[in-house]
């Protein structure tokens, strides 16, 4: 500090160089703290981390829902595309049954309406 | 100093393992059943066909609502595969088929206790076939449009059974041009 003054007493003249030393040491004389201060600062502090606290919890709570909602979208889609393709496949199989069947059908009733129509030659005969 | 900073921390930790298992029992019933099982038809018109299943070499059982048809029906349609449409034009298809290695292994007299449900009820024969070995029926019923909106095959060979009840828009040519498609042979459909 002294040196300081002498400094700038050297620069600016010696009476600035005290006064401005006066008035640092005056300044920068140690003070005790105001009533309380060091509980606010306690209180402050367990606030901030309070505060930080319900953040990174609404924060994982964010996390947890859109994560636990992706999940259920994504198995939601998957079930669909299995059902639908359980679906088609069953359609396919008893449109084949019902093609195959009536096919059958078709071809024993034009069987007996062959045979009818060679009886009814038979009996014109 | 340390255990005190801890236990001032768990009531935080102990409150997210909470919310997140709240979270998570709330949102089970919401994932779908992975392995959802179809609910068995119960058609009243085939009610006890589980019957023939008794010595059959291969039985096949077909339960689709109108939900499953729109779906298949959806899935045809973005293959750009037959049968798309016909499948949204369907509200119902239950179907039946018995197999069996060797003649005999059913009684003709229980298949046409099925056949007999046929007559009345506002159901018209289009084909209805009587032999010792062979069965046939082909039933439609109209809505009220006057167009056919429920068809029923019943049809028994001497190792053969099937039931098959399609509800909806439906023709015999529609029904046989996507069987085609699916591997069925053509039906010979001829003008009346």
């Amino acid at each position: 500090m002294n040196e300081l003054g002498n400094r700038l007493g050297n620069r600016f003249g010696d009476e600035f160089g005290d006064e401005l030393e006066e008035q640092w040491r005056v300044e920068l004389r140690p003070v005790l703290p105001p009533e309380g201060f060091a509980d606010r600062i306690v209180t402050n502090v367990s606030q901030m981390r309070r505060k930080r606290a319900r953040r990174a919890f609404v924060l994982w709570v964010a996390i947890f829902f859109v994560t636990a909602g992706s999940l259920a979208a994504i198995l939601k889609q998957y079930e669909q595309k299995r059902q639908e393709q359980a679906a088609t496949q069953k359609f396919v199989l008893a449109m084949r049954v019902t093609g195959r069947t009536l096919s059958l059908i078709e071809e024993r009733t034009s069987r007996a309406a062959i045979r009818a129509k060679i009886k009814t030659n038979e009996v014109e005969r | 100093m340390m255990n005190q900073h801890q236990k001032q921390r768990r009531p935080g930790r102990d409150r997210r393992i909470w919310v997140a298992a709240v979270g998570l029992a709330l949102m089970l019933p919401a994932v779908p059943r992975l392995h959802a099982q179809d609910n068995p038809g119960n058609d009243p018109l085939f009610a006890g066909t589980e019957q023939f299943a008794k010595g059959a070499k291969d039985s096949t059982e077909v339960n689709l609502d109108k939900n499953m048809l729109n779906m298949a029906g959806n899935s045809l349609l973005t293959k750009k595969a037959d049968g798309g449409e016909l499948a949204k034009q369907l509200d119902l298809v239950e179907i039946r088929t018995y197999d069996y290695a060797t003649p005999g292994q059913y009684k003709m007299e229980d298949v046409q206790k099925y056949s007999k449900k046929l007559d009345g009820g506002g159901w018209i024969h289009v084909v209805r076939e009587r032999s010792s070995s062979e069965n046939a029926d082909i039933c439609f019923r109209g809505g009220g449009d006057g167009e056919p909106s429920e068809l029923v095959i019943v049809a028994a060979e001497p190792t053969e059974v099937s039931f098959i009840h399609l509800k909806g828009r439906l023709s015999l040519d529609d029904l046989s041009k996507v069987g085609q498609q699916y591997g069925a042979p053509a039906l010979q459909t001829r003008p009346h």
